[in-house]
């Protein structure tokens, strides 16, 4: 009985113990996360509530804006429609551009992917125009279509293009040797081997050049806009540069951040949940 | 094989085809390269005469001379000039900030972690984004785009290098801590060496993207460079001028990508004995 | 089962010749297979066993010799046989549903009749209920059944088999090799088997060809006069395959010694 009942404290003792063991761990990594974000917290407000001050006192306001001046300039924009407006014209671009440029690109990329000896012909041109900065076409495209839309949409295409096409090719060309013999036994057609292995093969490889490019197609759009045109997220961000509106820069620069950062998260996703088709390990 | 006189264990024969193939196949590529580059061109010889106003697409023979005008009175090599200085400059002072930055913020682990959301979204701006902001503050001299190319290069390398330093294994860094090294020493043996790989290796998009950071700054607003050449002649429609200059861009990314080829060759040969 | 010959292969010769090396992978190779055969090439790495199958399944060509497939020359690719290959094959980007059924689509077989050979063909391999899983998500002994499946589904005249148990685990090697002998009973359809096991080789088959180091050529081929049906689990233990197995690996021991690994 006796040792029964010092057997029972001594269990009861136990779990106490373990609570305590475990509360003392836990705080410490707790207590750090909770430090880090207060620190950003700080971090943040100490800078904003800076920035603020020295703002009109020590730096002339035309140079560095204001956090309370962009939040107004943000506000206007918003509040005029001026901003949904102009974002409007750049997806519009971003959009359209992706569309003509991916379906080219994978076009074009599988149509060289047949034929060793005439992607290797043209390989030195190939080359020669990967070397252009696709962005310094853009002046080119104002020639032929003016300072509007099109011209927009015609960079964004070419961007597009250029990065999605080097994997659409690769992509299609080094399909695995198994997957065509074994296609090749069961008697497949090309046509067969094509919408059955080559297409989805590669299709991996697309998506993985679609998410390096549609960024890069939000950023062609805008820098189109910036050298030249009269609308779109770049238009405002140029036309606030030579009104001197600093705020203004700011504004289109964050809220280009913004569009870039859930660009990528969604494009993360997106590959996230597609991985599971495409290799087998 | 129906001939009798082939002996099956000899391989000679056989080498002899395939080397002949081999050659075959070589030669065809360079006819095939050759005949390639002559119809393109021919061909918009012939377009831009027969079908499409050379205002639009200009012509073959245009542009040769117009290029072969620019080379010999001289008149291009200032531009070719001031992009080159604009890219060289700015890589360099962007490589340096960089350095410093990523080495002085990479080994404090919380200042990193601290800092860590804010150099994501940092890096989802684009730094020529920033071009009109540089060319308000520094007018349209060499200054805006050397920033300019600066804080591209930066941003290029400081974040492949962050992050490549945090992710030093903290496994060496304790095994040295445990054989007593001092902070110093585990700098110069593990964090340095380990930097220095991440640098080079954003090394190879930074160069690209200082070209590219380089004209955009010129095509916004510059009086000198290539891109200053391209969007002069595009504001006077001249479309000849603009395709001259685009070759000349084309030599010039063509150029920075061999020198690009040619220096990882170098460390790569010195990695793969060190592998 | 007739007397024909399915696969006669006459004086055959394989040359590989790259930029820096001419390799001789199988030098004067005289086989016949007979309809019904379940045939074994067993041999060392690299002494060509699995040359000598892409060639009968016509994926490449003989250097010198010819093979015949039911009395014609085999020129191009072999659709009459199917081919189970070493490494998975499978399409990671179908489901096991989709991967079984393939066949079936390249043949054109009408969408209403496919469903029910496809589930017949996935209960056979023991893969109910994993119908709409991604390869991604089976282990390798799945996938292998799943590539089993596939190649059974058509049924095609003759079965080429290349080290399909190879990178499994002794006990579901032996499960797999018994549902292939279940297969087998019921089919008889001629199977050209390649392992590097003659273990295997002696269990599974009716007729064994020892193969020598490269180049490869024929050292021994034995006819295995064990009954059947056949217990894989327990045949080992039998003094007939014991025998067997002594006699075969006295042969193949040699080659094996001769520097390359088994």
């Amino acid at each position: 009985m006796e040792t029964f009942s010092v057997g029972v404290e001594k269990a009861a003792a136990a779990p106490t113990d373990l609570a305590k063991l475990r509360k003392s761990s836990l705080p410490s990594f707790y207590q750090r996360h909770v430090k880090i974000h207060l620190y950003r917290f700080i971090l943040v407000l100490f800078l904003l509530v800076a920035w603020q001050v020295v703002a009109g006192r020590l730096i002339p306001v035309n140079w560095i804006a204001s956090p309370l001046l962009v939040a107004k300039t943000a506000w206007d924009w918003i509040a005029s429609g001026i901003l949904f407006f102009h974002l409007k014209i750049t997806f519009i671009e971003m959009l359209v551009g992706s569309l003509l440029g991916a379906s080219a690109a994978i076009a074009t990329g599988f149509l060289l992917s047949s034929s060793r000896l005439l992607a290797e012909a043209l390989l030195p041109y190939i080359s020669a125009f990967y070397g252009i900065p696709r962005i310094a076409l853009a002046p080119l495209f104002v020639i032929w279509f003016g300072i509007g839309i099109v011209s927009k949409i015609a960079l964004v295409t070419v961007v597009v293009f250029f990065l999605v096409f080097f994997n659409a090719f690769v992509g299609a060309r080094d399909v695995d040797r198994i997957y065509l013999d074994t296609m090749r036994v069961m008697g497949a057609s090309k046509w067969d081997v094509f919408t059955k292995v080559t297409l989805p093969y590669s299709a991996g490889w697309i998506f993985v050049g679609l998410k390096f490019a549609l960024p890069r197609a939000l950023i062609a759009a805008v820098v189109g806009e910036i050298i030249s045109s009269n609308r779109g997220l770049g238009y405002l961000l140029e036309e606030s540069g030579s009104m001197f509106d600093v705020s203004g820069i700011l504004v289109a620069v964050f809220v280009l951040a913004i569009l870039g950062v859930l660009m990528n998260m969604a494009l993360n996703r997106l590959e996230a949940i597609t991985n599971r088709y495409r290799f087998l390990d | 094989m129906d001939n009798q006189n082939f002996d099956p264990l000899d391989p000679g024969r056989l080498r002899q085809e395939f080397r002949r193939q081999i050659k075959f196949h070589r030669n065809l590529v360079i006819f095939l390269r050759i005949g390639v580059g002559i119809s393109l061109l021919g061909l918009w010889e012939l377009v831009s005469r027969y079908l499409i106003d050379p205002f639009w697409i200009s012509r073959p023979m245009h542009i040769i001379t117009r290029l072969w005008d620019w080379y010999v009175t001289g008149f291009f090599f200032p531009h070719l000039g001031a992009t080159m200085l604009e890219i060289g400059v700015g890589f360099f002072i962007g490589l340096a900030l960089a350095i410093m930055a990523s080495l002085l913020l990479g080994t404090r682990k919380e200042l990193a972690q601290v800092l860590d959301p804010f150099m994501m979204a940092i890096w989802s701006v684009p730094g020529i984004v920033l071009g009109p902001l540089f060319i308000l503050y520094f007018g349209i001299g060499f200054t805006a785009k050397i920033v300019l190319v600066a804080v591209t290069v930066f941003f290029l390398i400081f974040f492949n290098t962050f992050n490549g330093i945090r992710e030093v294994d903290q496994e060496w860094i304790d095994v040295l801590h445990i054989m007593g090294a001092k902070q110093r020493s585990i700098f110069i043996k593990v964090i340095l060496p380990a930097s220095a790989l991440w640098i080079f290796s954003s090394f190879k998009n930074a160069i690209p993207y200082s070209l590219v950071a380089a004209v955009v700054g010129e095509l916004i607003a510059s009086q000198r460079g290539i891109g200053y050449l391209i969007q002069d002649a595009s504001g006077v429609m001249d479309t000849t001028g603009v395709f001259a200059a685009l070759f000349n861009l084309m030599l010039v990314g063509l150029f920075l990508n061999e020198v690009v080829e040619q220096a990882e060759k170098r460390i790569l040969h010195w990695r793969t004995s060190r592998q | 089962m007739t007397d024909e010959n399915v696969i006669e292969v006459r004086n055959l010769y394989k040359w590989f010749i790259s930029k820096n090396s001419d390799v001789l992978a199988l030098e004067s190779v005289n086989l016949d297979i007979q309809e019904g055969d379940f045939v074994s090439f067993v041999g060392p790495s690299g002494c060509g066993k699995s040359t000598l199958l892409n060639m009968i399944a016509g994926l490449q060509m003989p250097t010198a010799g010819f093979i015949r497939y039911k009395g014609e020359d085999v020129r191009e690719v072999n659709t009459r046989v199917g081919y189970i290959t070493q490494h998975d094959s499978i399409f990671p980007w179908r489901t096991v549903e989709a991967n079984v059924q393939l066949a079936l689509e390249i043949k054109q077989v009408p969408k209403a009749k496919r469903a029910e050979t496809v589930k017949n063909m996935i209960s056979l391999v023991g893969l109910e209920g994993f119908e709409k899983s991604y390869p991604s998500q089976l282990s390798g002994g799945m996938r292998k059944r799943v590539g089993l499946a596939r190649t059974l589904i058509y049924k095609p005249e003759a079965l080429l088999l290349d080290e399909p148990f190879g990178a499994l685990d002794a006990q579901l090697t032996l499960t797999l090799q018994d549902e292939l002998l279940r297969i087998w009973d019921k089919t008889h359809t001629t199977m050209i088997f390649v392992t590097h096991d003659l273990g295997e080789a002696i269990a599974l088959s009716n007729k064994v060809v020892v193969f020598t180091g490269r180049p490869g050529k024929i050292k021994l081929t034995r006819e295995i006069d064990i009954p059947r049906p056949r217990d894989v689990f327990r045949i080992r233990f039998s003094a007939k395959f014991g025998a067997l197995y002594e006699e075969i690996w006295g042969s193949l021991k040699e080659e094996v010694g001769k520097g390359e690994e088994l």
